[in-house]
């Protein structure tokens, strides 16, 4: 699953490559174009793309229907059922192709989400390092390590009741980092990001385990069974901002994706 | 009617002549100056004798080489010289009967209640309460860009095309000039104190939960208080904590401030705001707040700046800024800024939340915010043919209000260990605004006429007067309840119906006038006139039994210092008190302490320095690049002056002079001073 996910990675960045010097939104709508075509290909070949104009057709006819018998109550029933009806038939011809579809989407959104949900910290910048302790009981002791170019601005900040301790850490200087954690002995690190370019990066680091490959790409997990469940450094969220428009990647992403893939709809003759 | 080709291009063609003709640079109404350029800056409280002295020793070197190439003098303030009713006078060329700001609070005549002079909030909104034009407003009808940054009692500012931020009279979120929240452990017996909440809250298992309190929306019975609940996690040793608002968490360690952090106040639910979002729009209240972890063990005091509006957000019913969005791009640039008025928060030093040096560190992060705003606009501002561009740097004022006694030996509230300390706190702040000076200089180069001006001086406030106590004492006022020989804030003690004079706002006295009050009974003309020769007279001879030094300088008759369209709403008298010498807090809110303890007090707060006394004694400064022509120059000059530079004649209301250029010989110094 590493091993997969780590590919897959390297495919993103090379697409994402040309992107690399310029904001971070060319990037984004780019990956939101292609993923438009694609759905709107995936759409294609696996629907049944005659039934589908059969069904459509049907709807479109019963609601001429309606128009037609308006003054009849007990026809414009039967007509909206039938409508209710074949639209079902319409959802289970869709159902296939959109959990064919949601497979990719996923791997896109899921890598989109470490290039576009966070930015990397600026030098100078601070955020808050959190780590995570499995098991339970007291709290074990444990001390942070910062390489050259961070600093350790507070003491530690420990949360019994949540196994949690957390510090607040600057960066400054450009440049990745290991911040190392020392606990028992055994030494644990995190991948610290610095600097302003696109570019995927972990923001939380966790045991490794099919699902920490699937969401937490980019990073090698911790140890199996060690005494530390996760590592986490809570980057600024990256705002999108036009005019008035304040938002979230994601919104982007719908809004794109869905235009391309409906815009060229009758471009590429699909239903 | 179809137009055929050659209609069309010839239309067409003169269409883009007559464009050339208008917009051209060298046509136009716009061009008589020729790109002519104007800097004004504005620095609060600046007084002309520090200055002078510090010029002499060698610290404001900018300040110096202005005055050395071109003009230095004092600068004539308003009556009185409180900065709401001082940047009135230098907006509007008018004095207060003009501009109709007479006091930072005003009074309704019918029911004798106070409100804040500058601004009104109603069903309709929030508007500007100044009269007058603005001069420019005046520059853009000629078509000169201009730009006008944190300008005091232009709050809604007056709508323009040109980037504006309205300063002083900002509230924050609350409606309020600024309100702290101090969130503590500590028992608490007083509750909250003026200029901020106190909140008493409980520690369990190292952790606190409480709320943000924002303010109440909705109508009458249905207001409810909108909240932000926040928790907090303390380490169990060591003096640090996180603590979670929002989305946002962070970790202070004790002694730390946090960076701004936006504080929302949900209207609608969760649902809701996120489908208003995709379309852009918000129900939500938008804040920005600082947190400050004073102490994290054994006791927990955390205090939170004032919400203040987010400037990336436009508030509702109101603005802040002009053009609309232009908070939000100036955010984008420079990051988060206070964007209530006074936003130093001499409340919360006064009242012992913070102490000296955290009320520095505050005041230090609006002076980097104002320099980062300052130079980010320069720079549009250097770019223009023509243009003016005001910004206002409040510094100085706080600063001289909380560090005076460290200035004035004699200041009743002065320990000599902290006089090493912070002795030498104003003169700094002084050198900052000659940096902020230098690099303006620097910038603009020849060719700008550079103008730099404070509203008003400063002096120690030693002693407090309770001018209403004494108008009690002297039979002026009456009490309903005479048992009880005071009367709470806003007269409710006090009898109207035998009550001939009364007084409210710092330096205001208003006469019980029959027709004009609710239940006035002092009959206009003749009465009236005997009755304020009576009280000029008797104020002027008041001495301070502990000094034997005159209190009132002089007394002005409002018909004699005011001119204008509102003057009707003018205090009768204005109180001109002596060096040293202040109208008490309670007098301001019309409070009647009880005559028992005298009608003096020691000022034992450490809001210590003021300027609310005689106009004479407390001139502010004006700095040139070019020579000072007239003797006694004076605030309302500057209005007339910056127009002139554009080559434009002051309208018939404004009462000054071209300061540039010569003219008749004028009178005394008082004189000019009280036009
Ligand atoms: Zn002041």
């Amino acid at each position: 699953m590493f091993a997969f996910n780590n590919a897959l990675a390297r495919m993103f960045d090379l697409f994402y490559t040309p992107f690399r010097s310029f904001h971070p939104v060319w990037g984004l709508l780019a990956m939101s174009a292609v993923t438009g075509l694609i759905l709107l290909f995936i759409w294609k070949y696996t629907t049944n793309q005659k039934q589908m104009k059969a069904v459509k057709d049907r709807i479109k006819m019963h609601f001429i229907e309606i128009r037609l018998y308006q003054d009849d109550m007990g026809i414009i029933w039967k007509t909206q059922a039938r409508i209710l009806k074949q639209n079902l038939r319409y959802i289970v011809l869709v159902l296939v192709p959109a959990l064919v579809i949601i497979v990719p989407v996923v791997f896109i959104l899921v890598d989109m989400d470490h290039r576009f949900g966070r930015e990397a910290l600026e030098p100078g910048e601070s955020a808050l390092v959190k780590v995570k302790f499995a098991g339970r009981g007291g709290l074990p002791e444990v001390t942070i390590r910062a390489p050259e170019g961070v600093v350790v601005e507070t003491p530690r900040l420990r949360i019994p009741v949540e196994r949690e301790v957390d510090w607040r850490i600057r960066a400054e200087r450009e440049g990745d980092f290991d911040l190392a954690f020392v606990v028992d002995g055994d030494t644990y690190t995190k991948r610290l990001t610095v600097g302003n370019s696109t570019r995927r990066f972990s923001f939380i680091k966790g045991q490794a385990t099919v699902e920490e490959a699937f969401f937490n790409p980019g990073e090698d997990p911790l140890p199996k069974g060690s005494l530390i469940e996760s590592i986490e450094i809570t980057y600024p969220e990256m705002r999108f901002r036009f005019e008035s428009w304040v938002g979230h990647w994601l919104t982007l992403f719908c809004v794109f994706s869905l235009a391309v893939g409906f815009g060229l709809k009758p471009v590429f003759n699909v239903e | 009617m179809r137009m055929g080709r050659r209609t069309c291009w010839i239309a067409g063609l003169a269409i883009f002549g007559l464009g050339l003709l208008v917009l051209g640079p060298s046509s136009g109404p716009a061009s008589a100056a020729g790109g002519k350029k104007v800097l004004v800056l504005g620095f609060d409280g600046m007084d002309p004798n520090l200055s002078k002295r510090l010029m002499e020793e060698g610290k404001l070197p900018n300040f110096k080489r202005l005055a050395d190439g071109g003009g230095f003098s004092k600068l004539g303030t308003s009556i009185p010289p409180q900065s709401p009713v001082a940047w009135s006078n230098f907006i509007t060329g008018q004095n207060p009967g003009g501009h109709g700001i007479f006091d930072f609070v005003a009074r309704t005549p019918e029911n004798y209640l106070p409100f804040l002079s500058t601004s009104v909030t109603d069903k309709k909104g929030t508007r500007l309460l100044r009269r007058g034009t603005a001069f420019w407003e005046i520059l853009e009808d000629h078509g000169i860009w201009n730009s006008v940054l944190r300008v005091p009692s232009n709050y809604p500012p007056v709508d323009m095309k040109g980037p504006s931020l309205s300063g002083m009279g900002t509230p924050d979120i609350l409606g309020t000039y600024g309100t702290f929240s101090f969130y503590t452990t500590e028992p608490q017996v007083g509750g909250d104190v003026e200029g901020g909440k106190i909140i008493e809250v409980k520690m369990r298992n190292n952790m606190i939960e409480s709320s943000l309190v924002g303010p109440r929306i909705g109508e009458g019975g249905d207001a409810v208080k909108v909240e932000a609940p926040f928790t907090v996690w303390v380490d169990p040793e060591e003096a640090v904590a996180k603590i979670r608002v929002g989305d946002e968490e962070f970790v202070l360690a004790q002694g730390e401030w946090s960076d701004w952090k936006p504080v929302e106040f949900k209207v609608m639910s969760k649902g809701m705001e996120i489908l208003l979002s995709l379309v852009g729009q918000t129900s939500s209240l938008h804040s920005i707040a600082r947190f400050y972890l004073k102490e994290a063990h054994p006791e927990f005091n955390l205090y939170v700046s004032p919400l203040n509006f987010d400037p990336f957000y436009s508030p509702p019913g109101t603005s802040i800024c002009t053009p609309d969005g232009y908070s939000k791009k100036l955010a984008k640039e420079i990051g988060y800024f206070y964007t209530q008025g006074m936003a130093e928060d001499t409340w919360a030093l006064n009242e012992g939340r913070l102490n000296e040096k955290e009320f520095l560190q505050q005041s230090e992060f609006v002076l980097q915010e104002r320099i980062r705003m300052f130079r980010c606009e320069l720079e549009h501002f250097l770019q223009k043919e023509q243009a003016l561009y005001f910004c206002y740097f409040s510094t100085t004022d706080p600063l001289s209000h909380m560090f005076g006694r460290f200035m004035d030996p004699g200041h009743p509230l002065n320990y000599p260990d902290e006089f090493e300390k912070y002795g030498d706190v104003i003169p700094h702040y002084y050198t900052r605004m000659d940096s902020v000076l230098g690099y303006a200089l620097d910038r603009v180069g020849e060719g700008t006429t550079v103008m730099v001006l404070s509203d008003h001086g400063f002096t120690s406030y030693r002693r407090s007067f309770h001018l209403n106590t004494w108008l009690y004492e002297n039979g002026y006022i009456q009490l309903r309840d005479k048992r009880k020989k005071s009367s709470g804030e806003f007269f409710v003690n006090v009898d109207w119906r035998k009550t001939r004079a009364y007084a409210l706002g710092i330096n205001c006295l208003y006469l019980n006038l029959k027709g004009r009050e609710g239940y006035g009974i002092v009959k206009p003309g003749y009465e009236a006139d005997q009755l304020l020769a009576e009280l000029v007279e008797k104020l002027e001879a008041i001495t301070d039994p502990k000094t034997g030094e005159q209190a009132i300088l002089r007394v002005y008759r409002s018909s004699e210092v005011y001119s204008g369209d509102a003057i009707e709403s003018a205090p009768d008298l204005v109180v001109g008190y002596n060096a040293g010498y202040r109208a008490s807090w309670e007098t301001a809110l019309g409070k009647i302490p009880n005559p028992e303890k005298g009608f003096f007090g020691d000022n034992l707060k450490k809001w210590s320095g003021d300027h609310c006394m005689a106009a004479e004694i407390i001139p502010g400064v004006l700095f040139t690049n070019k020579p000072l022509r007239i003797p006694d120059p004076s605030l309302v000059d500057l209005a007339p002056t910056i127009l002139n530079e554009f080559g434009i004649e002051k309208t018939p209301e404004m009462i000054g002079r071209n300061v540039f250029a010569e003219g008749p010989e004028t009178g005394s110094r008082v004189e000019s001073v009280m036009r």
